[in-house]
């Protein structure tokens, strides 16, 4: 399944419509760096991002396909997996890249594994606290 | 007597056909609706405010239908260095231990602190919360129903249920609650040292700790660090409540469709009813025409009334929906039943302009 | 004058529209009816003649409100005084009654009373005396005679076939279709 996606998603990058989708392969690259936490004694990371994702990437207006993650079905926080819940990056052995936080334009209403294409705006986040990427007035296509 | 007097003699009855219809297509409509809040609601409730539990190596439907619910028997204890752990975490705002596994005349008795009321809205009706070691509370309709005010004693057994093993230290009553849930309807509370005292622990030991996160997206930090830690197990009761709803979702939609299905052949009995109402007005309206009348005078006269009756209908039905269901009205519903009293309206008007 | 509506092209000799009583006879079929729905302008019809006031009309089958008692409905249309009429045409005791619990020449009666008193300076009748007896259709045709000498001005056009009523108007313009 993970392999299927990474797959059509590939086959769709070059499709020529490439130029604004974004490719969760293409986030594999991003480098995180360990800090630690005194208080709790152990260790929290933070992407540490090139100057080439930054000029690609912050800021910039992006198109994801993925699976939808219900955060909270009441305030309606959502993130996209790469892949479905059951093998998402916690349970398997994929990394933090491989899910984004979404900040919606407006509220919308998702079920876990829903596939959804949202386009946004991307933003780099340098916080432990954080996902590497938040997708920011983001819009289901 | 004016005509129009006349008329609500003679329509009334349209009001309990418009409240019935009415009522029976916003039921259909609803009916999914309500179904999903029974389901859901709660679990959505309590899952978006509570991110993360953390319990012993076990399952994690049992830790969060322990901790949540009390409709299970714990995982296992947590010794109080994971709270701490916890609590000083970065990456959270506030976490609450829980101590489970005794029980009062078989309601749960919960070991926990301060921050656990206000978490769940639980308010202090009188006296106050347990601070020290035997001091509980409960809910006023739970009191109401063990027979025990201020300062009654009680006394609890180890286990779920009420056989178990009764322990030598009594409890004491010391405030009255008004809790929200009915998980917090049906338990008693007390502090964590409670727990301690009556089982003769040396170890402090909970057997989980709630939390809330900084932000929603920790969720999907956290779980990389606790598989590191050994004998924890992490429980989040949204990627829970989001497994359940992926298995019940097909099946609510699937009901909607057919609710409305149903509710269209109801909006369609309904129109044409409306519309035969021209059917008993004939003689009326040649009698009208006869007399100088014109379409709007006529559509006054005789059908004025039933737009009064019908918004007074639909506004009743809607009410008494909303009475019995408890849901919000909706949108769709209203602009049904609106839709299909101006479609029932507009069909009367071209049947009398042809006329 | 020809009177053309939907599909219909009716000729009729023209009219006459001075005051008084105006008979109209002819053969069924003839378009009389129609003519008076098209003066009354429930017809719609093209070159339809200007009759200046307002009219009245009496159906030959008229149609009641079948839930409102004769009194109500006479209360709705009719001016005050309708019941002197009433009592002249010995109905007066049947105003608290229902239109479907009155006879044919009851409820003739009755829209007699309704034509005579609505303020109207033209009434169109459509076989007024058709349903009534002899000494019914004698009051009739006196009430139409006092109506004309209130109404000097008024005009009455009646379509009929009934000998009582042309005996009592012999003196009337009668226009033949």
């Amino acid at each position: 399944m993970r392999k299927g996606l990474t797959i059509a998603l590939l086959c769709l990058g070059f499709c020529g419509i490439a130029q604004e989708r974004l490719q969760w392969s293409g986030l594999e690259q991003i480098d995180f760096t360990e800090v630690y936490d005194k208080g709790t004694a152990s260790w929290l990371q933070v992407p540490q991002w090139t100057l080439e994702q930054k000029a690609n990437w912050d800021g910039k207006q992006w198109q994801i396909t993925g699976y939808a993650i219900v955060l909270d079905p009441v305030d309606h926080v959502y993130a996209i997996s790469a892949f479905p819940f059951s093998s998402c990056f916690f349970c398997g052995a994929a990394g933090p890249e491989s899910v984004m936080e979404l900040e919606f334009k407006r509220p919308v209403n998702l079920i876990t594994d829903q596939v959804i294409t949202v386009i946004g705006t991307l933003d780099l986040n340098t916080s432990p606290e954080q996902l590497p990427i938040t997708l920011v007035g983001a819009e289901i296509k | 007597m004016s005509l129009w007097l006349l008329q609500w003699k003679r329509k009334w009855a349209t009001l309990f056909i418009v409240c019935l219809l009415a009522f029976i297509t916003g039921v259909f409509i609803k009916a999914p609706r309500a179904l999903e809040h029974y389901i859901f609601h709660q679990w959505e409730e309590s899952a978006s405010q509570i991110d993360l539990i953390v319990g012993y190596k076990g399952s994690p439907i049992q830790i969060v239908a322990s901790t949540l619910y009390r409709l299970e028997n714990p995982t296992g204890n947590i010794p109080a260095a994971t709270y701490e752990f916890w609590r000083e975490h970065p990456l959270v705002e506030l976490a609450t231990p829980i101590a489970l596994g005794d029980n009062v005349q078989g309601h749960p008795l919960v070991g926990t602190d301060s921050s656990y009321y206000p978490w769940f809205g639980i308010l202090l009706k009188e006296g106050h919360f347990p601070s020290i070691s035997g001091e509980v509370v409960l809910d006023a309709a739970l009191a109401d129903q063990l027979k025990v005010g201020i300062g009654a004693s009680l006394t609890s057994a180890h286990g779920s249920d009420s056989r178990g093993e009764s322990h030598e230290h009594p409890l004491k009553v010391v405030g009255i609650l008004e809790a929200k849930r009915s998980a917090d309807q049906s338990a008693l509370f007390t502090v964590p040292q409670t727990y301690w005292t009556s089982h003769h622990s040396v170890e402090q030991s909970y057997t989980s700790v709630m939390l809330k996160l900084k932000s929603k997206a920790a969720m999907l930090i956290l779980p990389n660090i606790i598989s590191e830690r050994p004998d924890e197990q992490g429980a989040f009761p949204v990627f829970i409540f989001g497994q359940l709803q992926k298995q019940w979702q097909p099946t609510i939609d699937q009901s909607t469709r057919w609710s409305w299905i149903i509710a269209a052949g109801v909006i369609l009995l309904f129109i044409t009813y409306i519309s035969n109402m021209y059917h008993s007005e004939l003689n009326t309206i040649a009698f009208l025409r006869n007399h100088h009348g014109n379409t709007a005078s006529i559509f006054i006269q005789v059908f004025g009334n039933v737009v009064v009756l019908m918004l007074l209908g639909l506004f009743l039905s809607v009410m008494i929906i909303q009475g019995m269901i408890g849901v919000l009205p909706v949108v769709e519903e209203w602009t049904a039943m609106l839709l299909t009293v101006v479609l029932g309206l507009g069909l009367l008007w071209i049947k009398l302009r042809k006329s | 004058m020809i009177v053309t509506f939907e599909e219909h092209t009716i000729s009729y000799p023209s009219l006459d529209l001075s005051a008084g009583i105006h008979l109209i006879t002819g053969a069924s079929g003839t378009g009389k009816t129609t003519l008076l729905r098209v003066l009354h302008g429930v017809q719609q019809a093209n070159n339809k003649p200007a009759l200046e006031g307002l009219s009245a009309l009496m159906p030959q089958h008229p149609q009641w409100i079948e839930y409102a008692t004769m009194k109500e409905l006479l209360s709705m249309k009719a001016v005050d005084g309708f019941e002197e009429d009433a009592v002249a045409l010995g109905i007066e005791h049947l105003l608290h009654r229902f239109p479907h619990q009155l006879s044919i020449g009851q409820l003739q009666r009755f829209a007699l009373v309704l034509a005579l008193n609505q303020g109207a300076s033209i009434l169109l009748l459509d076989e007024p005396t058709s349903a009534l007896d002899d000494d019914w259709a004698e009051k009739a045709c006196e009430l139409l005679d006092l109506w004309l000498r209130a109404n000097p001005r008024g005009r009455i056009y009646a379509v009929t076939h009934d000998q009582r009523m042309k005996d009592s108007f012999n003196h009337a313009n009668t226009l033949t279709l």
